[in-house]
């Protein structure tokens, strides 16, 4: 637009404006303007008298987009077949999955658009892990989940062809007994959620579906939790600004209040529901639901015994004679039924004082249990507080001890540090003092780890949450003391690394990275120690190259600044050998790991723990390697000074021992791995609370050695444990999952079931191309087992594909013993042979004689030769 | 949950008093606030005929801003939104796009000849495009519209903001959208 047209466009614009619409134009015709001034005007005011409907229209338009989503056609591998339903956060679709083996319907939860926050989505991924771990006849299982194109995730999960649990009872008119066996089924699921560490607080008869055959069903098992943070710390006065309150009806007096919610808030929705499915009602009739209401009969009046608010309907209940019919009773046979035991049972689970609750789910399922079996319960009227305390008591004694000793140590540092650095010059006691208090933490989560995950496992959230909050206050108190926040930061990622908590463990880091940054400047060693820390977190979540430059960026920023020969340098580079295992680069990771030992054993000495980790590591490289009599005596060397220096119940000790046991097996003494290994699988049990790598790996080599004595059906046990658990660290890992899914392969192969074993490898090496590219250790071994696979099935031109790209690949890949390749060269001749196809095959043959010449002494590989030889002379 | 409110007036002050990374620390607050105001507002009840964008940033301000801001700062916040807003729509219209790939063709402004039918958000995305055009040769008209329109701002604060006479305002407003209007009429036909 040139400016002085535009200029002279506005003022005649605007004069024409002041006349009346009829005169205008006349008016601009006349005014003497160039062609395209006026011819301009004149749209202008042509546009004028729609213009603000336009624009809003438009604005309107865009802004129905906000929530009307459209249905997509695909989620992931998904077909979508239908919407069924919607919540403030998430859409629920129905959708299948068709294979070539199996088609199956599942319900997909899809956070909405713009309900996108980083928040929603860390707790989502993390949640999702622990809800992966979840096994549970009456849970509705996570099958999978993954992220759409545009960022958000969504779960997977069975879906379930069942009605809400008040309406299944009520329609059938099942009587108490047959009510109570359901909710029992409830309250262990409950509780092996519980046990997982997920609190569901959303509790409520349409979250519990029954199915026809009557089992009843959790759905969204702490979804609703981490989908709705709001929920986490809910006050009444955000409620009343306007956010949405959910079903009060359901919430406990804590939850009302905003309070942290531990377990107990569960069992006091049970008590609830257990209450409405007793006598047909909620213990509170709101007559507002405005909060003000809710918090008063919530929070601080007792509800009435369901025996007597039976009799007791408010407006709009159904009346009491309806109630019993449901039941299949009358009104007064009804109400007799509930007085006494029941009321006893209710007022227990829903007591004001979460304290004085249930100390669990299944304490409640057990009381009920008794109350079936006419047995005295545990809980009576007049010494109710006594026993609930008693319970308490006896089943929390072990974790409070735990939790709460690293919950007031955590909150303690901040205190006692906050104090101590009042003076500027008792800086560097109180930064001793830390260091000291540290360690106890340290120590003390430790002891949380090997804790007895019995009873009481319910309560270790506590711990976690406890953990969390503890790493929010940490920036807030400490805010104007960098340096300490950043250590207790860094001890916070720790803590969380150690608990197999990668996402927030690295985050932590990250934090603390920034803050070592500020206070102590860019060329400090702080800051090389926050790189090295990060670096390892980035290795637990498999971001291999972020953590291999890292690393080499920390051993740079040591070697200038410490020495190269420092042993916190060594560290460095030790972890960069770390990578380039992950990497199966094997040649550079034994380079890298002997100079970090050779660094560590100038630095520190041969007896020393650091010392031992290296030659742990070194030894697994030549395990790699397969140079196992190598290997052998560094791990028993490695063993020794960690036993030392540690004691028997380390997990580090636990790490050597299993490398040993591994090397037995590979020294063909499976009975020797087999003790060894199940030796370490109780170690291991006790060390780890919940899912954890290293277990994976423990089951997983079990498994191994079992079936290396032809013990296969039991090893498939084995590696069904280990896959799930690989899954519930992290769905989509190719090392771990592509591991347990090849493995299970190649069980079910021997077992005789290769066609099941064919969509797993598949599943596998679907997964492990995705991410590792074709030239990868594992993505060689899973072409290998799916050419085995469809050999068997007699697919044996699908074979011949997997195995050409197999031995491209191979050839490529450094640092493997070139007679590996008469494997998939000999496979290939059979392939060849078996259709007819004699020179390929005989051609594939003389390339696996020509990578190894003795492969006649193999027993595996002599077989081969001859069917190849026999068929092609 | 962190309470986002003191946040935003601290950053609020601070960009004023000429902190450049503020701004930028402010933006996502704000952004995923009107976001979620823009869903949840219209899963409601809407009453009046106020302009929608004008409620959602109003809602927004009370929601984040937890002091009641001097008139300066609230100005100012109100401005941010308004940009704000203006990208929310215009990433919903996107994003419906994305998700009909393949789908309708969506007709852009001032080219002629092309002839589809108008799926929900073109206007928006017309409109979008017809204020970075005016904005080529007339800034303070195309700022002015988004302030207004996107924002909420009164004629009052959009002069204050802009430091320009109400009279001012009143007279840009009034060229540039029908300006605007007769772009996206030629986009439509």
């Amino acid at each position: 637009m040139d400016a002085d047209n535009w200029r002279r466009i506005e003022e005649l614009f605007h004069q024409a404006l002041e006349l009346p619409p009829a005169e205008r134009a006349a008016f601009v015709e006349a005014s003497g303007e160039n062609d395209e001034v006026r011819g301009e005007v004149a749209a202008l005011l042509a546009a004028e008298t729609r213009a603000d409907e336009k624009i809003d229209g438009a604005i309107a338009d865009a802004l129905t987009l906000a929530v009307d989503e459209p249905v997509p056609e695909h989620i992931g591998p998904y077909r979508v077949l239908e919407k069924l339903g919607e919540g403030g956060l998430a859409t629920v679709y129905l959708a299948e999955r068709s294979d070539r083996e199996y088609r199956m319907r599942v319900a997909i939860k899809v956070v909405k658009r713009g309900m996108d926050t980083a928040e929603i989505l860390r707790r989502l991924r993390l949640e999702r892990q622990i809800l992966a771990g979840l096994e549970h006849p009456n849970v509705a299982r996570l099958l999978d989940g993954g992220s759409l194109e545009d960022g958000r995730p969504y779960v997977v999960m069975e879906a379930i062809d069942g009605e809400p649990i008040d309406r299944h009872c009520d329609r059938r008119r099942l009587g108490l007994p047959q009510r109570l066996a359901i909710f029992r089924k409830v309250c262990s699921a409950v509780h092996a959620a519980h046990r997982s560490l997920v609190i569901h607080r959303d509790l409520k008869p349409s979250n519990i579906l029954v199915t026809e055959d009557g089992e009843p069903k959790l759905l969204d098992f702490g979804i609703a939790k981490l989908l709705d943070p709001t929920r986490v710390d809910q006050t009444v006065a955000r409620t009343v600004t306007g956010m949405h309150w959910l079903t009060p009806e359901y919430a406990s007096p804590e939850q009302v209040r905003g309070e942290p919610l531990t377990t107990a808030a569960d069992v006091y929705a049970l008590g609830v529901l257990l209450y409405e499915l007793l006598c047909g009602r909620r213990p509170f009739h709101f007559e507002t639901g405005k909060p003000q209401e809710v918090l008063r009969l919530v929070c601080e009046s007792d509800p009435p015994r369901p025996s007597t608010r039976l009799g007791a309907a408010a407006g709009g209940e159904k009346s009491t004679e309806e109630v019993a019919v449901a039941r299949d009773e009358t009104p007064e046979r009804l109400r007799k039924r509930l007085e006494g035991d029941l009321d006893t049972i209710v007022g227990v689970a829903m007591h004001r004082e979460p304290g004085r609750r249930y100390p669990s789910a299944q304490a409640l399922e057990d009381d009920l249990r008794r109350y079936l079996e006419s047995q005295p319960l545990t809980a009576r009227p007049d010494t109710a507080f006594y026993l609930a305390g008693k319970f308490i008591h006896r089943n929390r004694a072990a974790v409070f001890a735990a939790g709460l000793v690293v919950a007031s140590l955590v909150v303690g540092i901040i205190g006692t540090t906050r104090a101590l650095l009042i003076a500027e010059k008792e800086r560097l006691r109180a930064e001793q003092h830390l260091q000291e208090l540290e360690e106890v933490v340290s120590f003390n989560v430790g002891m949380f780890e090997i804790a007895d995950p019995g009873e009481a496992r319910g309560n270790t959230v506590t711990v976690r949450e406890v953990l969390d909050r503890a790493a929010e206050r940490v920036p807030a108190e400490l805010g104007d003391r960098p340096a300490v926040a950043a250590r207790l930061l860094s001890t916070l990622g720790q803590v969380h690394r150690a608990l197999g908590l990668y996402e927030p463990a690295a985050g932590l880091l990250e934090r603390a990275l920034d803050l070592r940054r500020a206070a102590f400047g860019e060329d400090s060693i702080e800051v090389a120690r926050g790189i090295h820390e990060l670096a390892g977190a980035r290795h637990d979540q498999r971001r291999l190259d972020e953590s291999a430059e890292l690393y080499l960026d920390a051993a740079d920023r040591r070697g200038r600044l410490l020495g190269e020969d420092h042993a916190e340098t060594a560290a460095s580079l030790h972890g960069l050998g770390t990578v380039h295992l992950a990497r199966s680069e094997w040649e550079m990771a034994e380079e890298v790991y002997r100079r970090a030992l050779d660094l560590r054993r100038a630095a520190l000495g041969e007896d020393h723990v650091d010392t031992a980790e290296s030659l742990n590591d070194l030894a697994e490289v030549l395990f790699y390697r397969e140079r196992y009599a190598d290997a052998e005596p560094i791990f028993e060397q490695a063993l020794a000074i960690r036993r030392e220096h540690l004691g028997e119940d380390h997990p580090a000790v636990a790490e050597t021992l299993h490398n040993l046991a591994a090397t037995a097996a590979q020294l063909s003494r499976p009975g020797d791995a087999e003790e060894r290994y199940l030796e370490v699988l109780a170690l291991r049990r006790k060390l780890f609370a919940g899912p954890h790598r290293d277990l994976v790996k423990t089951l997983h080599n079990v498994a191994v050695a079992i079936g290396d004595q032809q013990r296969i059906e039991e090893a498939e046990v084995y590696l069904r444990e280990a896959l799930a658990m690989a899954e519930a660290i992290q769905p989509d890992d190719p090392l771990h999952v592509g591991r347990g899914l090849r493995a299970l392969a190649r069980n079910l192969e021997g077992q005789g079931r290769a066609a099941e074993g064919e969509a797993l490898i598949r599943r596998a090496l679907d997964l492990e191309l995705a991410t590792l590219g074709e030239v990868h250790q594992s993505v060689v071994m899973t072409r290998y087992g799916l050419a085995r696979l469809l050999d068997d099935l007699g697919e044996h031109g699908e074979a011949i594909v997997e195995l050409e790209a197999q031995i491209r690949a191979q050839r490529q890949l450094t640092g493997l013993p070139p007679e590996r390749l008469a494997y998939p060269l000999t496979l290939l001749a059979v392939q060849h042979a078996r259709l007819g196809n004699c020179d390929p095959a005989r051609g594939a043959l003389d390339e696996a004689l020509e990578a190894h010449p003795s492969l006649g002494e193999s027993p595996s590989l002599s077989p081969r030769r001859d069917e190849v030889r026999a068929t092609c002379p | 949950m962190p309470e986002p409110g003191s946040d935003v007036t601290r950053l609020l002050h601070a960009w004023r008093e000429g902190d450049p990374d503020a701004l930028e620390r402010l933006t996502p607050l704000v952004y995923q606030e009107l976001r979620r105001l823009a869903h949840n507002y219209m899963r409601g009840e809407r009453e009046g005929h106020m302009l929608q964008t004008t409620a959602l940033v109003h809602e927004a301000y009370l929601r984040l801003v937890d002091l009641e801001l001097g008139f300066q700062d609230r100005v100012h916040f109100f401005a941010v939104s308004a940009r704000l807003m203006r990208r929310v729509l215009v990433d919903l219209a996107r994003e419906r796009k994305a998700a009909k790939r393949g789908g309708e063709a969506v007709v852009l402004p001032l080219e002629e000849g092309l002839v589809a039918t108008k799926m929900p958000g073109s206007d928006v995305l017309a409109l979008d495009l017809a204020l970075e055009q005016l904005a080529s040769f007339d800034a303070r008209k195309a700022r002015v519209v988004e302030l207004r329109v996107f924002g909420g701002l009164t004629i009052d604060e959009t002069a204050e903001v802009l430091e320009v006479s109400h009279a001012t305002v009143e007279r840009d407003l009034k060229l540039a959208k029908a300006w605007l209007a007769r772009s996206l009429s030629e986009a439509a036909d």
